[in-house]
């Protein structure tokens, strides 16, 4: 089990910083996700994560060193979901879930018989048989969500960092795809990371939450020490109520209350 | 019990069906011309050339010289230039995810043009040179265009994007063609060649002209061969190529610089012929599916194909006059780069 671990790291872009001294330990296993107003500087933390911007700092997967890998070995550690994948025409749902073996194959050769086993095997766990032979353009959105794990899947990699996995999809779809997220981590053991803009549905499903706001973390912990109307309030100027249902945490918008201006009859 | 899958990779059909037509192509290319010769003693007597094998084509002595030194080195320098022009076309496509990318894009057409039109103006020393210099300074002017594309392309290095390196290039053959348009003026009695080299022709071929080219072509043709699955990678855009573990600048810079070889070697001897980049590559994806796993031996082959039997129209069809083959291409690649263009601007 490789611990995830990131200390002091910065980074930013043209001398504005957009991420500040931020420091995470991601317990093996876990769902972490990080919450913040829009621009707070989530993704480019993902992004920084699967090596993806220059930084400064340390990001440490198990025994690897992000800044010091190589492109093959962070997607040997790291599976990285952005939010609007990149579906080219033309391109079957075999031959996009088998670029998530891009890491284990030869610069100039192409996939072996254990590559199609590992992607026959993600494809029949994503149930993604029926839609094998597609177009990953002609997918609806459901589908595409699920293809796009399919080849994060097919990597192997220990640590999965999806950015807004559910920001296209549908009620029905957000609650299908984050419980397919929520078995495959029961399942396999993989440490999910992810961002999430809908509060309720983080809570639903993460252990823990770290909210950033402009570049820094300025809250962390469980549900109730996160999800909290205060620090809603504070760091997203939203008003809101907290309310716990069972299997998490609810946040509800509340209108912010004005003075009822009397109309003459 | 993982299930079964196959990626949609090369079927063997496929490239023995292309093969089929290229081959089909050459030989029509070879007999059909002012003076038709028969498919038996055309083949008799190319078998008679290889060592060790004794035969009698019958054919005359001047019939064989015109197979052999006239057909076959034309036939086979278009099936060269053709199979790069597709191959570049395609390569281009793929690293740029441009589906109008085409080799003439990067400023390489119009620095070989550059290069061409200086040697034709200044002719009257140039005669005296042991070699025709007009290929290797169209050589040397397209290189000279794609390095011009890169310096300017790579001045704004963060921000640096496919399109700003397509942006250079435009800027560049701008450039270029400025400079070339004002040679062409300053010596207008050479124009008229200047022209009929910028409208593409393959009516000098000779075996020389295949050897200057043949060695670049085929480093080229290796190289982006060696890169088809690479290409695929690209397609899902830099950032989720790079996030599965694809070095991408060091992909790109290595297929540009491929292509572009390529393309200097074969417009140095053929002059400028547009669209084969854009019409083979395509058909081949309309017709075997879009994988550069596909897409890049396929557009080889029919690439060849393509332009041997577009040169044959040429020098047939207004016979003993010749139509430029750059004329035909552009005849029908213009109408096709419609198609593209408005079947690309479907919103995915």
């Amino acid at each position: 089990m490789r611990p995830v671990s990131i200390s002091r790291l910065s980074i930013s872009y043209d001398g504005a910083t957009v991420v500040d001294s931020f420091d995470l330990e991601v317990i093996p296993g876990s769902w972490v996700t990080l919450l913040g107003p829009n621009g707070a500087g989530k993704t480019t933390v993902l992004r920084a994560i699967a090596g993806l911007v220059p930084f400064e700092g340390e990001v440490r997967i198990g025994s690897l060193d992000v800044g010091e890998a190589t492109r093959k070995q962070i997607a040997r550690t790291v599976a990285y979901v952005p939010q609007r994948p990149l579906l080219p025409v033309g391109t079957s749902v075999t031959d996009y879930v088998l670029m998530g073996r891009n890491p284990y194959i030869g610069y100039f050769a192409t996939e072996k018989a254990s590559d199609l086993r590992v992607v026959g095997g993600v494809i029949e766990r994503l149930d993604l048989m029926d839609l094998r032979r597609r177009d990953v353009a002609s997918l609806s959105g459901g589908e595409a969500q699920r293809v796009v794990l399919a080849r994060a899947l097919a990597q192997e990699a220990p640590l999965l960092l999806l950015d807004e996995p559910t920001s296209e999809l549908d009620v029905g779809h957000q609650q299908q795809v984050l419980e397919l997220i929520d078995q495959l981590r029961l399942a396999t053991g993989v440490t999910v990371l992810s961002t999430m803009h809908d509060l309720t549905l983080a809570g639903q499903y993460s252990q823990e939450f770290v909210l950033i706001d402009r570049g820094l973390a300025v809250a962390r912990g469980a549900a109730e020490e996160v999800l909290r109307a205060d620090l809603i309030e504070l760091h997203y100027g939203a008003s809101v109520e907290v309310v716990a249902n069972g299997s998490g945490f609810v946040v509800i918008p509340r209108r912010p209350i004005h003075e009822e201006v009397p109309v003459e009859r | 019990m993982a299930a079964d899958v196959e990626p949609i990779g090369l079927k063997p059909a496929w490239l023995v069906v292309a093969v089929a037509v290229m081959l089909s192509a050459l030989i029509v290319g070879v007999l059909i011309g002012p003076v038709s010769l028969d498919l038996g003693p055309a083949l008799k007597d190319l078998a008679g050339r290889l060592p060790f094998v004794e035969v009698s084509s019958g054919l005359t002595e001047q019939q064989s010289a015109i197979l052999w030194e006239l057909r076959v080195p034309r036939v086979a320098l278009a099936g060269l230039v053709g199979g790069m022009l597709a191959l570049a076309g395609a390569a281009y496509q793929g690293v740029f995810r441009n589906p109008l990318a085409d080799p003439y894009l990067l400023g390489v057409a119009a620095g070989a043009g550059l290069g061409a039109t200086v040697v034709i103006a200044l002719q009257p020393v140039a005669h005296t040179w042991p070699v025709d210099p007009l290929p290797l300074a169209a050589f040397a002017g397209a290189l000279l265009g794609v390095s011009m594309t890169y310096v300017l392309g790579r001045a704004n290095t963060r921000g640096r994007t496919t399109a700003t390196l397509i942006l250079a290039g435009v800027a560049t053959a701008s450039f270029l063609t400025s400079i070339q348009a004002y040679v062409q003026q300053r010596e207008d009695d050479t124009a008229r060649q200047v022209y009929g080299w910028i409208l593409g022709r393959l009516t000098t071929a000779s075996w020389s002209e295949v050897a200057l080219v043949l060695p670049y072509l085929l480093v080229a043709a290796v190289v982006i061969v060696l890169h088809r699955r690479m290409l695929d990678m690209l397609s899902v855009g830099d950032e989720e190529a790079a996030s599965l573990g694809v070095n991408t600048n060091r992909v790109r810079l290595l297929i540009v610089v491929a292509a572009s070889l390529g393309t200097a070697a074969a417009v140095s001897v053929s002059g400028l012929i547009g669209f084969v980049g854009v019409i083979v590559p395509h058909t081949v994806r309309m017709l075997f599916g879009s994988s550069y796993r596909s897409v890049v031996p396929l557009s080889i082959v029919f690439g060849a194909a393509f332009l041997i039997v577009a040169d044959l129209v040429g020098r047939t069809v207004i016979a003993p006059a010749e139509i430029p083959i750059g004329v035909i291409t552009a005849f029908l690649g213009a109408p096709f780069f419609m198609v593209v263009l408005r079947r690309s601007a479907v919103p995915a």
